[in-house]
C-alpha cells in the first residue's frame, strides 16, 4: 500500500475583518453553514460537531448522491485541533473517510492577516493520501470551493445584520 | 510569526519482517528506547493509546530536563503496511511544530523497506523543520542499532 505526501497552499483575500473571518471557523453555526450544510440535489448533512479549543474535535458527516460515481456515498470528515492563536492562526490534523474507510490524513494550516481592510486567509495543507483517496488536485478544488462559500456566508451575515 | 513549512522523507531497510518492524514502531516501550531525538536525549512514554483516534504524550530532552511535550494523535493504522499520526511539540503552553508522520512498510526480501514520510509546519523559524530532520535521522539509527537489544527475549 502506497502513501502519497503533496502538499498545496491557497490564499484568499476576502471582504470582511479578520475577526469576522477567524470567527467562521470558530463559531459551531457558522462553520457548519459553510463547511458541511451545502444545497443540491442528494447532499445530506448526516452530523455535525464542533469544540473548537486545542486537543477539542470536530465531526462531520454527510452524503453525496448526485456527483460523479468516484464520490458517491457517505463521507466523513474528524478533526483534533492542535494550535490556536487567537485571531492568527489556527493548525489542525484531520482525516477523511468515505463509506466507512479513511483515505486521507492531513497536517492543516489557517493564517489569518489583516490586508487591505479585509483579510488574507492563507491556508496550507500538507497530507498523506492513501489508496482510494480524492487525491491533491481534487482536494486543493475542494478548497477552493468551500472558502468560496465561506466568503459567502460571511456576507450573508452582514446582509442579515 | 508565519508558519514555515517542510517535508522530508526517510527511507532505511531494517533485517527483520514487517510484522516485527510494526511492532518497534508502534509499542510504547520500543518507542522509548529508540524515539529521543538524539544520543543524549530520553524519551519518556507519558501515556499511550495506540489506535486510531487515540493519543499518546511523551516528554523528551536531556535526561535532567526532559521539557519537550509530545503529544501524539493516531488517525490511521494499517498493520504492517501503513501508520499516519501527528506530534504536537510544545514546551509548556508554548507550541513549537506540528507535524503529520506516515509510516509506509514494504516487505524487502528476509527485510523490510520502511520510508518515513514528515510534513512539519514550525512556528519557531526554519531551524524547527530541520531539527525534526535531524531528530528522526537519529532515532532511525537508533532503532536499526538497538534492533538485537529490542528482538531479545525478556530476562
Amino acid at each position: 500500500m502506497a502513501v502519497e505526501h503533496q502538499s498545496f497552499t491557497i490564499e484568499r483575500s476576502i471582504r470582511a475583518c479578520p475577526g469576522h473571518v477567524f470567527a467562521a471557523w470558530t463559531d459551531p453555526a457558522l462553520k457548519r453553514r459553510w463547511f458541511v450544510d451545502h444545497e443540491g440535489p442528494g447532499w445530506e448533512t448526516l452530523d455535525y460537531a464542533l469544540d473548537f479549543r486545542v486537543g477539542g474535535r470536530e465531526h462531520g458527516r454527510w452524503k453525496m448522491a448526485a456527483t460523479d460515481v468516484t464520490m458517491a456515498g457517505e463521507h466523513a470528515n474528524e478533526t483534533v485541533y492542535l494550535d490556536i492563536v487567537d485571531g492568527e492562526r489556527i493548525v489542525y490534523a484531520y482525516t477523511m473517510a468515505m463509506d466507512g474507510r479513511v483515505h486521507s490524513a492531513s497536517l492543516m494550516s489557517v493564517e489569518f492577516e489583516e490586508s487591505g481592510g479585509g483579510t488574507l486567509l492563507r491556508l496550507t495543507e500538507q497530507g498523506a493520501f492513501f489508496d482510494g483517496s480524492d487525491g491533491i488536485e481534487r482536494r486543493k478544488g475542494g478548497w477552493e470551493w468551500l472558502l468560496g462559500a465561506l466568503a459567502s456566508a460571511l456576507a450573508e451575515e452582514v446582509q442579515d445584520a | 510569526m508565519a508558519v514555515d513549512f517542510g517535508t522530508f522523507s526517510l527511507e532505511r531497510r531494517f533485517a527483520v519482517a514487517p510484522e516485527v518492524l510494526w511492532r518497534l514502531l508502534i509499542e510504547s516501550e520500543a518507542r522509548a528506547a529508540w524515539g529521543a531525538p538524539s544520543d543524549e536525549d530520553v524519551l519518556i512514554v507519558e501515556e499511550s493509546d495506540v489506535r486510531p483516534g487515540g493519543r499518546d504524550r511523551h516528554r523528551c530532552g536531556p535526561q535532567d530536563n526532559p521539557m519537550y511535550i509530545v503529544d501524539t494523535v493516531w488517525f490511521r493504522l494499517s498493520s504492517p503496511e501503513v501508520a499516519a499520526f501527528t506530534e504536537s511539540v510544545r514546551v509548556e503552553e508554548e507550541y513549537m511544530t506540528v507535524s503529520l508522520v506516515a509510516y509506509d512498510l514494504v516487505a524487502d526480501g528476509d527485510g523490510t523497506r520502511l520510508k518515513v514520510d514528515v510534513a512539519v509546519s514550525s512556528f519557531v523559524g526554519p531551524d524547527g523543520i530541520g531539527d525534526h530532520e535531524s531528530g528522526w535521522t537519529s532515532a532511525l539509527a537508533r532503532l536499526e542499532r538497538l534492533l538485537p537489544e529490542l528482538l531479545a527475549p525478556a530476562g
